[in-house]
């Protein structure tokens, strides 16, 4: 009886310090999104008094009113909408037939293409820039949002078409045996039987290619030079950063709404993203 | 995937296709090459062939006076960048930061997800919650990291100057010591979850009655650790730390917009160099170069992974 009763006091004071640990250790990694928040709330005369105020500031708009009146900004979000969507829906389509290929047929230059698409992943994409710059000068493709959409490729497509054949490795060839068997067509068999077993998959690759495009700054930086084509990281950058004196309020409520929509994507598809990255990494 | 699969009956083949004469292998051929070529074509254009040009480029007098008929001048470029210390310079802050960024995050994650366990109620919400900062854009990272380490009212200044820690008003930003610190703190706030969460699935993996037969054995947690969790986690550790320094390798954003590449170059990593020679000084030989220096570097140390990787961890 002493035994066990010690027993079970050692393993929930364990249990306790773990909690506390990881509660200590979960303020500190959330205190950032937790300042954000409250800088946007108030204004600038509150962010920089001393001392500081770690407390929630109160429901306060204004900086939302002032961010989305001036100019440029929902020119800037709405282009990051566009490009990130219209780059998952060519992401999506392209990995999906590249990787199913991949995955079920065995072809010339197989091996060396897939080590080809992976081992893109580590080409540094500033030096890549500098010939993508002078083509998409020659082909009119600087300053437009359709060469921003194809330079995104760069960076979703190998991790798409690695993760997705990963994927398809998993689906049983039965399945497409017994399609064929019933007289369906390859691209048949491959949009009706087998796609909707990739939703999670399709869903995963679809929510990192939205991340990669929605955070890039570097192709902005270099491929566009107006406002007008500028997406949401270049163009709060350069209206925010490089001010003699810091608009907080102003950088802190943008960053709110950069944010949102990742976060809102994250709560729901949590799951997917979660099971969907860790899968590939173990079995890849 | 236990999802089963309802197969309804598909219309027979058309009458009349296009591939009619040929035969199932050559069929399948047609097939293959229509669904790879989008993803060949695409990656030709942005990726391959911009590789293959710029290590062109490197080897060309490419600046703003040249550019409309660059010269070939074999090494130049190559050697000036050594000859002048800088690439070195470039090279080591690279490794300073790449190592300590992709070491911080490895702790962080593996302790956390250690932390957090196979077993832990509430193991989900924290596994979600810890993953938050990821979803945060880098740009925004490096705003709300600028606010926090604003010398006079930066939370973080603030909070160490209080507690008595640090000189509450240390300029980071300025501070040739600090800075390059002050990025890797950013820059792991982001990355580090994505540690986490892999570990956190690794460690779902190993078979419980394993660590139950070791712990009957007398092994304390250093021992369980040691022998039964990181042998387990191996693979994933290689091919998470492998991807973490490409990744740190391509880092960017943070960088640029909190330093610039300054104080006196001092947060200055191949990356952002690259960018300076090719985009500011409009030297396209010497930024190229710089790139493929970079990529020899992370061929080397991808092989070396690889070749980590197919060692067996037992023998």
């Amino acid at each position: 009886m002493m035994v066990i009763t010690r027993r079970r006091q050692q393993h929930i004071f364990q249990l306790t310090l773990r909690y506390l640990l990881l509660l200590f250790l979960l303020t500190i990694a959330l205190f950032p999104i937790y300042w954000i928040v409250v800088g946007s709330f108030r204004d600038n005369s509150e962010i920089t008094a001393l001392p500081l105020r770690f407390t929630p500031a109160a429901l306060n708009f204004d900086n939302y009113v002032r961010v989305i009146e001036n100019s440029n900004f929902l020119t800037y979000y709405a282009n990051s909408v566009f490009v990130s969507a219209t780059t998952i829906i060519l992401s999506i389509v392209i990995s999906v037939l590249a990787a199913y290929s991949f995955s079920r047929y065995r072809f010339a230059g197989h091996n060396l293409a897939m080590n080809g698409i992976l081992s893109a992943q580590m080409f540094p994409l500033v030096a890549i820039l500098i010939s993508l710059f002078s083509f998409f000068s020659s082909v009119k493709l600087v300053n437009n949002l359709f060469g921003l959409v194809l330079a995104h490729l760069t960076i979703a497509l190998p991790f798409s078409i690695w993760f997705l054949k990963a994927f398809f490795d998993g689906i049983p060839r039965d399945l497409e045996e017994a399609a064929y068997i019933d007289g369906a067509g390859r691209l048949e068999t491959l949009i009706q039987v087998i796609l909707p077993l990739t939703r999670p998959g399709i869903i995963a690759v679809g929510v990192y290619t939205f991340l990669m495009s929605w955070d890039d700054f570097l192709f902005s930086l270099i491929l566009t030079t107006r406002d007008e084509v500028r997406t949401l990281p270049v163009g709060i950058a350069v209206s925010f950063l490089g001010e003699f004196e810091y608009d907080w309020a102003g950088m802190m409520t943008v960053s709110v709404i950069s944010s949102l929509p990742i976060l809102i994507l994250f709560i729901f598809l949590n799951r997917y993203m979660v099971d969907g990255l860790t899968q590939g990494a173990i079995k890849g | 995937m236990t999802v089963s699969p309802k197969i309804e009956p598909l219309p027979r083949t058309k009458a009349y296709s296009p591939f009619a004469g040929l035969t199932m292998k050559q069929r399948d051929n047609v097939f293959v090459w229509m669904l790879v070529l989008p993803a060949y074509i695409v990656l030709m254009l942005v990726v391959f062939g911009p590789i293959l040009n710029g290590i062109i480029i490197s080897f060309t007098q490419n600046t703003l006076r040249t550019r409309e008929n660059p010269t070939w001048n074999s090494f130049a470029n190559y050697i000036e960048l050594v000859e002048s210390g800088d690439l070195l310079g470039y090279i080591t802050m690279t490794f300073v930061f790449v190592g300590l960024v992709v070491g911080i995050q490895f702790l962080l994650g593996m302790g956390i997800a250690l932390l957090i366990g196979n077993d832990l109620p509430g193991k989900n919400l924290l596994r979600g919650l810890f993953m938050l900062p990821w979803t945060i854009p880098s740009i925004v990272v490096a705003f709300i990291f600028l606010l926090m380490l604003q010398p006079e009212y930066g939370a973080i200044n603030y909070t160490l100057g209080s507690l008595g820690i640090m000189d509450a008003r240390t300029q980071w930003l300025q501070n040739p010591q600090l800075a390059l610190p002050a990025v890797i703190m950013a820059s792991v706030w982001r990355q580090f979850p994505i540690m986490l969460i892999m570990f956190v699935a690794g460690l779902q993996t190993i078979p419980h009655d394993t660590v139950e037969a070791a712990k009957i054995d007398g092994a304390g947690p250093v021992a369980i650790f040691r022998h039964i969790t990181l042998p387990f986690l191996r693979s994933i550790i290689l091919i998470n730390v492998l991807l973490a320094i490409i990744r740190n390798f391509q880092m960017f954003t943070i960088i640029y917009s909190m330093t610039s590449g300054g104080p006196l170059g001092r947060t200055t990593t191949l990356s952002l160099a690259t960018h300076f020679e090719a985009f500011r000084s409009f030297d396209w030989g010497k930024g190229a170069a710089i790139g493929v220096v970079w990529l020899g570097i992370l061929v080397v140390i991808t092989l070396f992974f690889n070749w980590l990787q197919r060692r067996d961890p037992m023998a």
